[in-house]
């Protein structure tokens, strides 16, 4: 059985949802079966799943977590739409400085960028994976 | 961009309610202009995305007017299931861009056609 590449588009917020949990088990469970993830692309309200200051309730799983291992163990690409993020408060050290703002927000294992990003994961991915609610 | 895709944009939601469809319009435009093939789909309430827009609440952005450049864009397969005209009480002359107008098999084998569907 030939390895298949996979990129996930997640279009849902952490605990609003249960499509981005489904979309960070789904990865794991690609790479168990010996395929690869390439891109994670968070668009809409899936900005919200790269927030550094997440405070998930004790007694869940944490999903920020899950992204985390996702990058650290299997070098997955979680990248987040600049446009989504910046209107959801998800900014990086040089957006937060461009815009002047109180605090710095995004998790150390996201990178913000533009939609070509994703264009290019669908172009090269065999397949594509969406979640929303 | 190493190698040219063909791409299906589905639209299953209405405007407004949440910001998706605006979201999807997005995607769509970028992947245009970036030379992919793109094939799109109007379906159920996401055909209320091509009646023309009026005035919105005070503070909330026009999220249909895109709509009607994707003909700049060379987007020219838009599609909408035959049926659903009647069922949502439209016609295709209400709409701001040129629509083709398919029974739900023929627009399904389109759409399958496509290496990779988005839906909004």
């Amino acid at each position: 059985m030939s390895s298949l590449t996979y990129s996930l588009l997640v279009m849902s917020a952490p605990f609003a949802s249960a499509a981005p949990y489904s979309a960070e088990a789904f990865c794991r469970a690609v790479i168990d079966r010996g395929h690869s993830v390439y891109r994670v692309f968070f668009y809409h309200d899936g900005a919200y799943n790269a927030l550094a200051t997440s405070v998930p309730p004790q007694d869940a799983a944490s999903l920020p977590q899950g992204w985390r291992d996702l990058r650290d163990q299997h070098g997955v690409h979680l990248t987040v739409c600049i446009a989504s993020a910046l209107k959801r408060g998800v900014v990086n050290a040089e957006e937060s400085k461009r815009y002047d703002l109180e605090a710095v927000t995004l998790d150390s294992h996201f990178e913000i960028a533009g939609l070509g990003d994703w264009i290019e994961a669908a172009q090269v991915s065999d397949r594509i994976i969406t979640f929303t609610r | 961009m190493q190698h040219s895709c063909h791409l299906a944009f589905v639209f299953l939601r209405s405007p407004y309610g949440r910001s998706l469809a605006a979201d999807g319009l997005d995607m769509l435009l970028a992947t245009a202009a970036f030379d992919q093939t793109v094939t799109v789909a109007f379906l159920g309430p996401g055909l209320f995305n091509l009646l023309p827009g009026d005035s919105t609440a005070a503070g909330v952005k026009n999220q249909t007017k895109g709509f009607a450049s994707l003909p700049l864009f060379d987007v020219a397969n838009v599609l909408v299931d035959e049926r659903e005209l009647a069922r949502y009480g439209l016609a295709t002359d209400q709409f701001v861009l040129p629509v083709t107008s398919l029974s739900l098999a023929s627009l399904r084998e389109q759409l399958h056609a496509a290496d990779h569907i988005h839906s909004f």
